[in-house]
């Protein structure tokens, strides 16, 4: 089996809130254009590890990290954080279109939140593009200039994906984006991730094995803030390498 | 399991409907004390719309030897003062409240929050007596200054004392602060952090982020707060007739003694002898009255429009 190329690379990653230690030593290699699912039980630090990758993680007030992540080779430390954002992009639980935004400025909400200014032309064209992406175009085109709120669940869902992927980012977060969601738009947004994995890098938090059997084509699986094991989807399914693994698999907790 | 009410239901029920009575009771009392306020106000004023109708509200004179009463001067006292007030303390009260919201930790906001409702608590007239003795002088000084720098000596003459309409509008600026910069903070706390991290999930910085998503969220339950902020100033009396200078002109810059509808009453309700003087005073009451219900009614349909957003 030849190396994939990696993307994204962290190195011992420690995380706590307050004097809470919730990541213990994460050292992972995400690989380029590939689904790398990320799971294990609840409160096993799944969710911790993908926000300390955009520095979401620091916003909640009393929490640190340590560690390296590298993108692409550099040393995100060394790089603003406003644009490591713009590289690594993140997809959330709960859809969150901003309500005071059409679904027309959802898109592009990237753009305005940064301050780039965009030729009509241009804005309709990555609109249009990014919406067909998402496979939203045809449902919402009567619907660009009402509100995002205004939308299904579902449709919400790919509209917060559209907007992420509209600011062209190298990865992709998802943090359990199809928890909220009934199980039709789960599968769309399912379909739509191996659509999505030729132009980017994909790291997908699930709760659900099957989800992760079913959508991955790395996995990761994490308890009490450790990685326990990282492989192939297929490898890590049938033949787990640690007991832990082997025990989770076979539902022994979750 | 039995149909029959045992005497403990029949205690029961009856304590229920003796309960139901008593609050029924209170709830009818406020809405009584309410219509009986505003008919004792028709009443005692109706003297003054007897002797000047319907121009009382545009007429500018106001002259107890005469007996000449117009209520202009007076209206646009209070609503100078107050949308003065308004404008110069809301930038101040976003950025007190935005710094709260989004950039203070929670050991910087905590004390602040808490020096703020302070403020707001404290009984207007000791903003009164500072404005007396502090504030006063120094617009008074200001006045001289300002007066020489257009060569007005009607201005130099009249900065020794320094009370007016701008001492007015300051000291009600300062008053409203901590009312409208709290009810803002509180609207910015409401904003759900999955909108925020979501901007911030797309290269979003903090500024941009309070620009493009925080305050377009609470644009109406901003203005609804500024509002129920000028209906405090408008309604604000001890401070500013401490300040205001009692002047029953209709003013012509902003360093005039004059009144508002408040002040105007607090000022005079004791020289007040004749039934026309007495009418004339009430009547100012119930314009004021007017305004504040109209400045709520309007709050509130703003307010409740921006949470249905």
């Amino acid at each position: 089996m030849e190396e994939p190329v990696i993307v994204l690379e962290t190195q011992k990653i420690n995380a706590w809130f307050g004097k809470e230690q919730v990541l213990f030593d994460v050292s992972a290699r995400i690989p380029k254009n590939r689904v790398t699912a990320i799971m294990g039980p609840s409160g096993c630090g799944k969710t911790t590890f993908v926000r300390t990758l955009n520095g979401l993680h620091l916003m909640t007030p009393g929490a640190r990290s340590s560690g390296t992540v590298l993108l692409e080779g550099s040393d995100t430390s060394t790089m603003d954080i406003v644009d490591v954002r713009k590289h690594i992009g993140m997809v959330f639980q709960r859809p969150n279109p901003f309500p005071t935004m059409t679904v027309y400025e959802n898109v592009l909400a990237g753009y305005r939140l940064t301050g780039q200014r965009l030729s009509r032309e241009k804005a309709d064209q990555i609109v249009e593009a990014t919406l067909n992406k998402v496979g939203l175009w045809t449902e919402v085109q009567s619907k660009l200039f009402k509100a995002g709120t205004s939308l299904s669940g579902g449709q919400q869902q790919r509209l917060c994906i559209a907007r992420t992927i509209a600011m062209e980012p190298a990865v992709v977060l998802f943090d359990e984006p199809t928890s909220a969601l009934d199980p039709k738009s789960t599968a769309i947004i399912e379909e739509l991730l191996s659509a999505l994995k030729s132009d980017y890098s994909i790291i997908f938090v699930t709760h659900g094995l099957q989800q992760a059997a079913r959508i991955s084509d790395y996995v990761a699986f994490f308890m009490l803030g450790e990685l326990v094991e990282f492989g192939e989807t297929k490898r890590v399914f049938v033949g787990p390498q640690d007991k832990r693994t082997e025990d989770y698999l076979s539902g022994k907790y979750g | 399991m039995a149909a029959q009410p045992s005497p403990s239901d029949r205690r029961e029920a009856a304590r229920e409907r003796a309960f139901t009575a008593a609050s029924l009771v209170a709830a009818v009392a406020l809405v009584a004390t309410i219509a009986l306020f505003l008919v004792q106000l028709l009443i005692t004023s109706r003297t003054s719309r007897a002797a000047f109708g319907l121009p009382f509200l545009w007429h500018s004179e106001w002259n107890p030897v005469t007996e000449k009463f117009g209520a202009l001067p007076m209206i646009v006292g209070t609503l100078v003062t107050g949308f003065g007030a308004l404008l110069i303390s809301t930038p101040f009260a976003l950025g007190i409240a935005i710094f709260l919201a989004d950039y203070a930790g929670r050991k910087v906001a905590e004390p602040i929050k808490y020096l703020i409702g302070l403020l707001g608590g404290l009984p207007s007239v000791i903003f009164g007596l500072w404005g007396l003795f502090v504030l006063v002088p120094i617009v008074g000084k200001f006045e001289v200054w300002f007066g020489k720098l257009v060569g007005s000596e009607a201005l130099v003459a009249s900065g020794t004392t320094g009370v007016g309409l701008l001492a007015a509008i300051l000291l009600l600026a300062i008053m409203i602060l901590p009312f409208s910069a709290s009810l803002i903070l509180e609207s910015l706390l409401v904003v759900p952090t999955e909108l925020k991290e979501g901007a911030l999930a797309l290269g979003a910085t903090k500024w941009d982020m309070i620009q493009n998503v925080e305050l377009p969220y609470v644009r109406k339950s901003t203005v609804g707060a500024l509002v129920l902020s000028l209906g405090r100033a408008l309604g604000e009396t001890m401070a500013v007739t401490m300040v205001i200078g009692n002047g029953m002109k209709m003013p012509t810059t902003l360093f005039d003694p004059a009144n508002t509808l408040a002040s105007a009453i607090a000022n005079q309700f004791l020289e007040a002898t004749s039934p026309v003087y007495i009418g004339s005073l009430i009547q100012l009451a119930l314009i004021l009255f007017v305004i504040a219900i109209i400045i709520n009614v309007l709050a509130r349909v703003i307010l409740r429009r921006g949470i249905q957003q």
